[in-house]
């Protein structure tokens, strides 16, 4: 039964209420079953009617359904077809030893010849910490997690044991959350420290797109962007581009000229104090003034 | 090095005031000798203004270093007023530092 629960989402279960109410639970139930999923917590009443009425006939359905033995595919077509069969034997695998838990295999391992580990996300509720096991990376993932947009962009190439289809992007990406990302991109340039580059880069193009396009990048993509923004001497001036872009695009005018003015005067007054950095500052600077300049 | 000990070092370079936030105690006692030093040199070179810090887009007369080793998933927040003092040292797993800074005005 835990296995058909870790299935099933909010959405599933609307989009398919008038199936299921009254010929299989009463609204009651639908309701109870509603809590469940959404991992909200039943009072004892609750509790007892939920194992009674609602636990069996869920235990019916996954019989009926083999709903255990499923595995949910995104971006097949951008898969090597061999890696996607280890990928599905490897999930079986996993899943043996973590019942009931929502797992997903993603990254380059799915379409790249080349790799550097096999990336295996689980689920839980608790913390817990990440391990590696030979080319195996298990990261543990919260499961408020699901609503990110660092998620959607994970499971668009990806092989899972729970339905993806339903997965929307609830998390809202603000003005300053651009705006702090940029920051710590060319922080990274600044210090040459290409390891977090990387990463913070990774995470800058994502949210730039989604906010500025609308678009959620699947991790091929992410990665072909990457490559070619990294091995580029004037990445500074491109990154400078992608931001003043995405801000504008994504964001009311009135909002943006706060923003940078209130950003502008901060790196103003950093100059005088923080003088090893003015260089640094002033490109900060000169890049605020070009989205003010847009923005009016 | 134990914790109070790294503490002693830090109020040493930063002052007094320093408050230590996150779960630093257990967090700081538990890292690899190499990283504890690190991480007092880092705080060293904030206190020297070798390292550049990030207005917070939320508070203005906030200043914030970030400390991100690469090898570990312990994350650090120093957090600075404006020409003045060091608040408060944030130590702590990398989930619990997403939050920290999404408090500071940092996404």
């Amino acid at each position: 039964m835990s296995k058909l629960i870790n299935q099933l989402n909010m959405e599933h279960l609307q989009v398919n209420h008038s199936l299921l109410v009254p010929s299989i639970f009463t609204e009651r139930q639908f309701e109870l079953l509603g809590k469940k999923v959404q991992e909200k917590k039943l009072n004892k009443v609750e509790q007892v009617y939920f194992s009674r009425a609602i636990a069996k006939k869920l235990q019916a359905i996954s019989s009926l359904a083999d709903l255990t033995e499923r595995v949910f595919v995104e971006g097949e077509e951008k898969m090597i077809p061999e890696r996607k069969k280890e990928a599905i034997k490897l999930l079986k695998t996993i899943e043996r030893n973590h019942k009931g838990i929502k797992i997903l295999i993603a990254g380059s391992f799915l379409y790249n010849k080349k790799y550097n580990d096999i990336d295996v996300f689980l689920i839980s509720k608790y913390e817990k910490e990440d391990y590696r096991k030979n080319k195996v990376h298990f990261n543990y993932l919260n499961s408020d997690v699901v609503d990110s947009l660092f998620f959607s962009s994970l499971s668009k190439i990806c092989v899972a044991n729970f339905d993806l289809g339903f997965l929307k992007v609830k998390e809202e990406i603000s003005l300053n959350q651009i705006i702090t990302k940029y920051q710590e991109v060319m922080d990274d340039i600044l210090n040459k420290n290409n390891k977090w580059l990387k990463i913070d880069l990774r995470d800058f193009i994502v949210d730039c797109n989604y906010v500025g396009e609308g678009v959620i990048m699947d991790s091929d993509q992410l990665r072909k962007v990457l490559d070619n923004l990294l091995r580029r001497k004037n990445k500074a001036k491109l990154i400078n581009k992608l931001f003043v872009y995405s801000v504008l695009n994504g964001f009311k005018d009135k909002e943006v000229k706060t923003a940078s003015l209130n950003m502008i005067k901060s790196y103003q007054d950093l100059m005088k104090k923080y003088s090893k950095f003015k260089e640094h500052h002033q490109v900060l600077i000169n890049v605020f003034n070009e989205v003010l300049s847009c923005a009016s | 090095m134990q914790a109070e000990e790294i503490k002693d070092e830090i109020k040493k370079i930063v002052g007094e005031q320093i408050n230590f936030e996150g779960h630093f105690n257990s967090v700081v006692g538990n890292m690899p000798e190499k990283i504890q030093l690190n991480l007092l040199e880092w705080i060293k070179k904030c206190k020297e203004q070798e390292l550049d810090p990030k207005p917070s887009p939320n508070f203005r007369e906030l200043l914030v270093f970030f400390f991100k080793p690469y090898i570990t998933n312990i994350r650090g927040i120093l957090t600075k007023k404006k020409n003045s003092y060091f608040i408060a040292l944030f130590l702590d797993k990398h989930k619990y530092y997403d939050r920290e800074r999404r408090k500071l005005g940092f996404g």
